[in-house]
Formats: C-alpha cells, structure tokens, sequence
C-alpha cells in the first residue's frame, strides 16, 4: 500500500475531476428509433469476419463498460481481429429512460428495440443476418431474439448472461474460488453466490408491484445500491483502499477512476421492464421453464438452432456460473460452446487476465461459423 | 461534497487518518508482542512452543482487542472516504442527487407515519447487518493470535487488512443470505416504497389543488402511447407477414408457369 502522506490531495481532486472518458472508441449514428441510438464502430483491422455482430445490452447499466479504455476494451479488441462491430443505446437521449418510458416493457426492447436494429444493422451489411453478442441481461434478451427469430440471427455470442434463474440453488463452488474471492473482499462464492437471486426471489410478486407504482421506473440508484450490498465489504475498499493503492501508478489510477464512473453513472430501468424481469424471471423463471411469451409469442430455446457461444465469469457473484451454463440443456443447436472466463461479472471484460482471452475466442467462434463470401 | 474538488483534500486527510490508525495498530500489536518475549532463552522457547501449539499465549492476549479498536477507527474512516469517493464521483458522472434535507422534510411532511415506518425499518435492517459486524470483529479478534509471524512480530498493516477483509466478506456474505436479514431487507423496501407512495399522492393533491396534470393522468398518456406503439408494432409484422406470403406465392407461381 503506498503511504498516505505521499498522497497530494490537490491531484487526486484534479484527477477525479478530470478523468478521461470511457467509450471512446469512434463511432458513427447509423439508425435510430425512437430514444434508441444504433453505432457502427469504425474498424481498426480488415475485415475478417463477414457476418455483422450487434452488441445487444441490457438495461441494467451501459453498454460503456464494454469499451471502458483503449487497453480494458472487447470493442477494440474485436475491432483490431476484424469484426464488424455494431452497439445500440436504448435510452440515448438523456441517456437514462425518463418517466415517459415507464411503460416500456421487455416485449418492446426485444420485439421493437432490437429487432429494429437487427434488421437495421443485416440492411447496412447486406447479408440478411446478424451476429448477436449479448451480455447479462442483454444476453438474456439476445437469447429471446433468437429463439424468437432464428432466421435473422447467424450466431449467438452470449457473456455473463443468466438464463436458468434459480440454477444456483444448491450449487457448489468451483475449486479455488473460495480463496479468490476472500482475498478480492466478497465472500466466498458458496456462501454469496447467487445472492442477487436470494434476494430478488425473497420479495413477493406485491412488494414488486408496489416498487414500480410507487417509483415509476426502477431508480438506478436503487439498482446500484443493491450491488454494493451484494459485496459491502469489497465495496468499501474499492473507494478507500483501491484508489491509495493506485496512487502511485497513474495508470492504474487511470482505470480506477474509469471503473468507478462507469458504477457511479447508472441509469433507471425502465419501470414496465423491470417488473417482468423481476418476476417472470427472478421469481418465477419463465424463460428456462418455457413459460416465456413476448408479444404474445411463446419464447422457446429450443429453436435456437444457429452456433452458441456461451461465456461466463468463474467468480461471478452476480451471474452464477451455472444460472448461464444451463443454456446447454435448453437449445437444439449442436454447435454449443462454452468459455470459462477468470474474474467476476465485469472483470471478465475490464480484467487484465481475461483481456487476451475473450475478444480472440469471440473472433475465432464467429470466423469458424462465418458465412462464405 | 459539492464538487470532486471539495473531495480531494477531505480524501487526503481520510487518508492520513487511515495511515495513522493503520500504524497506531501496528505498534500497538508490536509493542504487545515485544512485552510478551520472555527475557531468558528457555523461556522464549517454551513460549514459541505455546504459541506454535496453541496459536496465542496468555500474556499477548489484549493484542486481539487493541488491534480490532484500531482497525475499527480505520474502517470507519474508510468508510467514510467510500462514502466520500462515491459522492464526488457520483457528481463526475452527473448522477442526480437529491437533496437529503429537503427530501427528508417532504417526506416527513407527506406521511409522517410512512416516515417512521421506513426510519424503523431502517434500524431493524441496520439490527441485522450490525450484528454480523460484530460477529466479523469476534472473529478477527480470535484469528489474530494467528496471525502472527513465527517470530511472534504482529502482521503488518497489508496483511492484518486481507485478515479482516477475508473474515468480514465470510461473516456479511453469510448474514446477508439469513431469514432475518431477507425479511428486514424486504420489510425496509416495503416501507420505502409505501413512503414513495404517500409522497407521490401528496405532490398529486398539491397538482390537482393547482390544477396541473397529476402524475397518474400523466401515467395514463404514457401507457396510451406505449400501448398504440404496440399496435402499430403488430400491424407492421402483420404486414411484412403478408409481403413475404405474397412474394413467395407469386415465387411459387412464377416456377408453376415455368415447369414443363
């Protein structure tokens, strides 16, 4: 730990005041629809994969951690192994869903949203198809899509994204996790993991009711909240003790300061969305159950018949492993695969150990299933 | 903290603090440890093998206690400077952030009972937390006679804080998943939203008095617009439905006319 004392108040002031961006890949407005954005990220290498892959996010934070500095970055990490790179922002006006969207539901986002920019993205690229990369909640939403629509999906890319909602139950932890996540100052994974499933399964379908009457949307600030709980002590040294550790390392200070406003900088889930995700997912697990229907259509997995990849965090707090592995169980396609990556729910894409990982497993899974020219 | 500049030197001097704890704890622990060193060499021995057997001697026994004080002046101020650092980056990022006092007055003033309501669920959930704290510091308290070198030497400020963040993330990862701490969660979340409720109802009466639209009338335009959005959606895929049926019938003709 580097010592206090050498600490300048003055800079780290400046420092927070002054932190660089995250994002900041170039990219350009291609569509738009309604509140949501769609970019086409500019490439960085020859393109070496010629299926088109949209990013599909979910609602629960930004997609931004995705490209949260040059060196911590899946986007430019694609970019550089030649993928054609595509992302929407479903709020970005305001960037946060107001009031005005509090009806928006998760039939809207996936029947609308995404199959606009499906659609959108296989016009611009010509090929009819798309490639979906979803991650967490957006994974679950990308897998909706492509069950729903199987025809316009080339590939499946999922990361962190949880699909058996109660598939934690009883589960035991993966050798060496324990001591992992002591020493990152969360508890060990038998005792906390699926926690977030804990708790959202111990309210009853009236408290959630009540939640969103009362608040309209989701406050992102609840949102937040709820995740610092999850891990309080790591929590607390993450804005004590990381930043002085930092403090020598301007780098290192660099990301810090990214990471933490990437947390701090967390919009409101739309309030319609939210009450489904909660409900028909956390309580009652209607997707792995085959009780899912958005727009009236029935969600089933097992039309998903095009190549999967399905990547998941050994020490995802959030995500349990196994809530994503069950994937396997529940679509038809035979080409299924699975990635096991180091770090927890968003280490596995900022943290150093999964960086030479990811993006390369990513690329080489959509080059082997890519359509010929 | 009004600005990220405000956070820096109230940071530093946290910081500072946490230094000054984390060495008062230290020197404690040593000075503990140097007491306990028996003068001759038998006797270092016979202490060394008391320590090795039964992980603690008698003599350091207030150590535990010293060190888990000092650690608990540390973490309060690095709690403080989490709360610090949240809020000046929260102000980074834009984040709104209401004003407490006034959000509190308005609270209090729209349903005083739903206030208390959520004010004494709020202890009862701080109950159950509070108690797996104390059960951390417990912990600590008896691994600390452990932690020592071989030597005896009291483990350096790094090592004493993996030894507390180990214990702690065990203790509140197990709390946190206990009846008594899902129910107060759920029973301080029942009380928040039913005083969100109240204040919502009371903004609405101030409007209707003021004959401005009431946040429900507003609510019944936006559910009107996301239900007509909905059925324009449905009249589009019926329609492009119907386009793919047409082309594939007048694909489906064309090869008629075609065969031989």
């Amino acid at each position: 730990m580097t010592a206090p004392a050498a600490v300048s108040a003055a800079a780290y002031a400046a420092a927070i005041s002054a932190a660089p961006g995250v994002a900041e890949t170039p990219r350009d407005l291609v569509g738009q629809h309604g509140k949501a954005r769609l970019y086409r990220f500019r490439p960085l290498a020859p393109r070496a994969v010629r299926v088109p892959v949209l990013i599909a996010y979910g609602l629960i934070g930004r997609w931004t951690m995705l490209d949260l500095e040059p060196d911590r970055s899946l986007v430019r990490n694609l970019l550089g192994l030649g993928v054609d790179l595509y992302v929407a922002e479903w709020y970005a006006a305001g960037g946060t869903p107001s009031r005005a969207d509090r009806y928006d539901t998760l039939d809207d986002l996936v029947c609308g949203g995404l199959d606009r920019c499906v659609e959108a993205v296989a016009g611009l690229a010509g090929t009819g198809q798309v490639s979906l990369l979803g991650v967490c909640q957006g994974g679950t939403l990308a897998a909706c899509y492509a069950a729903l629509e199987p025809r316009r999906v080339h590939a499946l890319v999922l990361a962190v994204t949880p699909i058996d909602f109660h598939a934690d139950a009883g589960v035991g932890t993966e050798a060496g996790t324990e001591a992992r996540a002591e020493q990152r100052g969360v508890a060990p994974a038998g005792v906390l993991g699926g926690l977030a499933n804990a708790w959202a399964r111990s309210l009853r379908p009236a408290d959630i009711d009540a939640l969103i009457d009362a608040h309209g949307n989701l406050p992102g600030s609840l949102l937040g909240g709820a995740f610092d709980l999850l891990t309080p002590v790591r929590t607390l040294l993450r804005t004590s003790v990381d930043p002085l550790e930092a403090a020598g390392d301007p780098e290192r200070l660099s990301t810090w300061l990214r990471m933490e406003q990437w947390i701090a900088d967390r919009p409101d889930h739309p309030g319609e969305a939210a009450r489904q995700w909660l409900k028909w997912f956390y309580l009652e697990n209607r997707l792995a159950r085959n009780r899912l229907r958005l727009d009236g259509r029935r969600v089933e997995l097992r039309r998903i018949g095009m190549p999967v990849l399905n990547a998941y965090a050994v020490d995802d707090h959030i995500v349990p492993p196994a809530t994503s592995r069950a994937l396997h169980g529940l679509v038809a396609t035979e080409a299924y695969r699975e990635l096991a990556l180091p770090g927890g729910h968003i280490g596995a894409f900022v943290g150093a150990r999964s960086q030479p990982l990811l993006a390369p497993a990513i690329a080489a899974f959509l080059r082997e299933h890519d359509k010929p020219a | 903290m009004s600005s990220p500049f405000d956070a820096g030197p109230r940071l530093a001097e946290i910081w500072a603090n946490l230094a000054e704890a984390a060495q008062r704890g230290a020197e404690t622990m040593r000075q503990q440890a140097g007491r306990a060193q028996p003068p001759d060499e038998a006797a270092q021995q016979r202490a060394e093998a008391t320590q090795r057997g039964a992980g603690a001697t008698q003599q350091r026994a207030g150590a535990p206690a010293r060190a888990a004080e000092a650690l608990a002046a540390l973490w309060a101020d690095a709690a403080q400077a989490s709360r610090t650092v949240a809020s000046a980056l929260a102000a980074r990022a834009g984040a709104p952030r209401p004003d407490p006092v006034a959000e509190a007055g308005f609270a209090a003033a729209a349903d005083p009972r739903a206030w208390l309501a959520l004010h004494g669920a709020g202890l009862e959930g701080g109950a159950a937390v509070l108690d797996a704290w104390v059960g951390a510091a417990r912990r600590f308290g008896e691994a600390l006679p452990g932690a020592a070198g071989p030597d005896g030497a009291a483990p350096d400020g790094k090592a004493l804080l993996a030894l507390w963040t180990g214990i702690a993330s065990r203790a509140l990862g197990e709390a946190q998943r206990s009846d008594a701490y899902l129910q107060a969660q759920a029973a301080l979340l029942r009380a928040g939203t039913g005083l969100r409720q109240s204040q919502g109802d009371a903004a609405d009466g101030w409007a209707a008095a003021l004959g401005l639209p009431t946040r429900k009338e507003l609510d019944e335009v936006h559910q009107q617009v996301a239900a007509l959005r909905r059925e324009v959606r449905a009249l589009r895929r019926t329609a492009q439905a119907r386009a793919v049926r047409r082309r594939e019938a007048r694909a489906r003709a064309t090869l008629e006319k075609q065969a031989p």
